[in-house]
């Protein structure tokens, strides 16, 4: 691969990976802002029982690890990793969309982010839910297959790597 | 860097060190310190603590109770008559078991408007003492629906942290089969 195609492959993962942590950011932080209404949100896709007491620490651990997350994925540390776990989630929630429009008799809206809507419009999940994190989990994917391209931590621990072996086989040679 | 095992364990990791922060956070802000302590009931309101029986002094005041009340408190409330009981358990415990005149309003119900047709229907207003109730320890069932009555306007909520199963242990008295004023839910 050319200099110039490898310089278009990377900034345009790096532009993937800032679309992707900046959409988790501003997610992440709607939940954060309000946990009790992700709480009332995550309960009305009656997915989870009640009586475990799952449904709060889950209102807390879904945005802290997209914010997590998206925050290794602006610097690009543990990139393909972090957008694993984005990918990941966003499968999940899909999945969850799923399992409310094939079951008769629930209604609920996504919550995906608070109040906020991306694509689809406000009210009850549907498959327009699905389809946006389809695309989502497109925009991520080249992330988790080819890393975090230009401008990452990684990239740069790759660099300082590859450095120390030539120099130490230099030497020998 | 190669796709691999690598790349999962730092999955976990990552997902490891954003559970930690969560419980942290949880830990300095669970959700049922966002209700608000009960208001103390005012001259008129319908839930004024007992009159004391000349100089003795009032063998219990609802005005004392914080949010989270215990068995014996809810019980002592019920007692009055005056206090409104929300079960907020599955509809199958309650069909099974309940304290009596309780409503059944489960979170699951939540995004039906439940809430307020049990207000139109039963004759409940925000201005009115309310207890909720579910399985007591970890379940979460009663805060949900406590946040809810909160938005709503209420502001005397107090939530039953023993719960049912205490209830039914302590021998008190209690009732079986549907809703009385709303019925099975749809």
């Amino acid at each position: 691969m050319s200099g110039a195609a490898r310089t278009f492959g990377g900034a345009t993962l790096l532009v993937l990976r800032l679309a992707t942590a900046g959409l988790f950011i501003w997610a992440a932080s709607v939940k954060l802002s309000d946990p009790v209404a992700f709480a009332t949100s995550i309960n009305g896709f009656k997915i989870l029982p009640h009586q475990h007491g799952m449904l709060q620490p889950l209102a807390f651990m879904v945005p802290w690890t997209e914010l997590v997350c998206a925050a290794a994925l602006v610097v690009g540390f543990w990139g393909r990793s972090a957008a694993l776990v984005l990918g990941g989630m966003l499968a999940v929630f899909a999945a969850a969309v799923v399992s409310v429009i094939l079951r008769p008799g629930i209604s609920v809206e996504c919550g995906c982010f608070g109040k906020f809507t991306l694509l689809c419009p406000p009210g009850e999940a549907d498959w327009c839910n699905v389809i946006q994190n389809g695309i989502l989990i497109a925009i991520a994917l080249p992330v988790m297959i080819w890393g975090p391209g230009l401008f990452s931590w990684d990239r740069w621990a790759e660099h300082r790597c590859r450095m120390a072996r030539a120099e130490a086989a230099e030497p020998a040679a | 860097m190669s796709w691999g095992g690598n790349t999962i364990a730092r999955s976990l990791a990552l997902v490891t060190v954003a559970t930690g922060v969560a419980f942290v956070d949880w830990g300095f802000r669970p959700i049922v310190t966002t209700l608000a302590p009960p208001k103390q009931d005012e001259p008129g309101d319908v839930t004024m603590p007992p009159v004391a029986d000349g100089d003795e002094p009032a063998p219990f005041d609802a005005n004392t109770l914080g949010t989270e009340i215990g068995t014996e408190d809810a019980y002592q409330l019920w007692l009055g008559g005056m206090t409104t009981f929300i079960d907020a358990r599955p509809q199958h415990e309650y069909v099974e078991g309940h304290i009596p005149f309780a409503f059944l309003v489960p979170p699951d119900s939540l995004g039906d408007g439940r809430l307020g047709e049990m207000m139109e229907l039963g004759g409940v207003f925000p201005e009115m003492r309310v207890v909720v109730y579910c399985e007591g320890g970890s379940c979460d069932a009663s805060h949900l629906v406590a946040l809810n009555l909160q938005d709503m306007g209420f502001t005397k909520i107090h939530i039953d942290v023993d719960g049912y199963p205490s209830w039914v242990e302590a021998g008190y008295e209690i009732e079986t089969g549907p809703d009385a004023v709303l019925g099975e839910l749809p």
